[in-house]
């Protein structure tokens, strides 16, 4: 986050000597890149308590990753108003070794068995596909832009999870299966962009997308106990450093 | 520019590279720990003629100092002939303090416990389903004369479709007669079907059953 901010104010203080241009309502494309982080039920990483009937059925274990991605904006006849779109890619990692271990115990108490083991493999990977409304604030070099998103969530992988219970010698097994899903997602931004010259200028950008959620698959699911997600919410905060380019 | 463009390409092409190979496994496994510790197991009846007639069985497991069992000890289970009775579960561990009531517990986790009550003997084959108590295999005598007993469970948890569990269920005596009334409770995590097969036994315990 310090690099992205430091890297900005490089780049806008070589601009200030080298470029007249002035920001004003005109169609923009940018690339971007920055840090991705996980919030709400998608950042947590605790299995609750059986017993208490806490159980967190949507933790998603998710962790701070990172996004890239293309986006543009193009104004209403050059008004204030633009319709904007955005498709990023983002990593939010995979379990730890901690994380399993906290679904080995969780699964364990949930089923009242001797032993329980997990092992997880894969990543969460997804693209966001979202559109919407523009609002743009114009200051001399400076624009500031307020969007509003909806659209899709497209997953390409979610962690899986293999849960092997032992109970008197008697292994039982589950898994919680990866998805490539795709839900409705929705957010919204705010981005700072300053001109460095006629169509080009850097954009930094915070952006929130959320998705009620993606389905996934669960096998040999025989019992209701224990953690069961068939639904994952996804919800990120991303900061992003980009560059645009006007046409 | 379109050098630019290039440079974002690869950019691009790297991260997802990346990130297609990186998933790696992780593994952990949790020390033992025992079932629920069932010290103390009873029955409790009422009959539903008269709420003011109850009776019970308890079946009690000795234990030392050091909680090792070094015996057991069971009352008899006398019932009144052609009566029904509703008949409850009361299990405790004695060896927490205070005493724990392993039966709430079992309700709690009534997903993957199921209950069974054999009379015995038998002169028939029991009706085995999922909806029937009995116990498969139980010895056929068809020259004795058999405990006049039927059972059904009352209770269903909460798995889709529900299941019967049996921490609750109806006693109806028919003639004067004698046995014996084994109860087993089957842990079956992620394995419950109604049946007796998957799992293990929590509990598996015999009453010497008069009915008169």
């Amino acid at each position: 986050m310090k690099k992205i901010i430091l890297s900005f104010i490089f780049f806008a203080t070589i601009a200030t000597f080298n470029a007249k241009a002035q920001v004003t309502p005109g169609n923009y494309w940018s690339v971007f890149g920055g840090v991705s982080v996980p919030t709400g039920e998608f950042a947590k990483s605790d299995y609750g308590d059986f017993l208490d009937g806490t159980i967190n059925n949507k933790a998603g274990f998710a962790k701070t990753g990172y996004t890239i991605g293309l986006d543009g904006a193009w104004y209403i006849h050059k008004s204030h108003w633009a319709i904007a779109a955005t498709i990023s890619y983002q990593d939010q990692g995979q379990l730890s070794a901690k994380d399993a271990h906290t679904l080995a115990a969780g699964y364990q108490d949930a089923f009242g068995v001797d032993t329980g083991a997990a092992s997880t493999s894969n990543r969460y990977r997804n693209i966001n596909i979202l559109v919407g409304p523009q609002y743009s604030f114009f200051f001399s070099k400076f624009a500031v832009d307020l969007r509003a998103n909806a659209g899709i969530v497209k997953s390409f992988s979610t962690p899986e999870m293999d849960i092997k219970i032992t109970d008197a010698d008697i292994p039982y097994e589950f898994s919680q299966l990866s998805s490539k899903a795709t839900a409705f997602a929705y957010g919204g931004s705010a981005d700072l962009r300053y001109q460095l010259g006629k169509k080009i200028g850097l954009v930094l950008k915070e952006n929130f997308v959320a998705s009620p959620g993606i389905a996934i698959t669960n096998t040999n699911r025989v019992n209701y106990a224990g953690r069961l997600d068939t639904k994952q919410p996804i919800s990120e905060a991303q900061t992003t450093l980009g560059i645009n380019f006007g046409f | 520019m379109i050098k630019l463009k290039h440079a974002v390409y690869v950019l691009l092409g790297t991260a997802l590279l990346y990130t297609g190979c990186s998933s790696k496994s992780e593994e952990a496994v949790q020390p033992n720990i025992a079932n629920e510790t069932i010290t103390q197991a009873s029955l409790k009846f009422t009959n539903q003629a008269n709420s003011a007639d109850t009776t019970s069985c308890t079946y009690t497991f000795l234990l030392d100092n050091n909680n090792n069992v070094i015996g057991t000890d069971s009352t008899k289970l006398i019932l009144k002939a052609n009566s029904k009775y509703n008949c409850v579960v009361y299990m405790l561990d004695q060896t927490q303090k205070p005493v724990f009531v392993v039966s709430n517990e079992i309700k709690q986790r009534e997903n993957y416990h199921l209950f069974f009550y054999q009379p015995t003997p038998i002169t028939t084959a029991p009706v085995i389903s999922n909806t029937t108590p009995y116990i498969p295999g139980t010895p056929v005598t068809p020259n004795a004369a058999p405990l006049n007993l039927t059972i059904a469970r009352t209770d269903l948890d909460t798995n889709n479709p529900p299941m019967q569990v049996g921490l609750t269920s109806v006693f109806t005596t028919g003639a004067a007669s004698s046995g014996n009334l084994r109860w087993v409770l089957r842990h079956q995590p992620n394995a419950k079907n109604g049946t007796y097969a998957p799992g293990s036994s929590d509990l598996d315990v015999n009453f010497i059953t008069v009915i008169q």
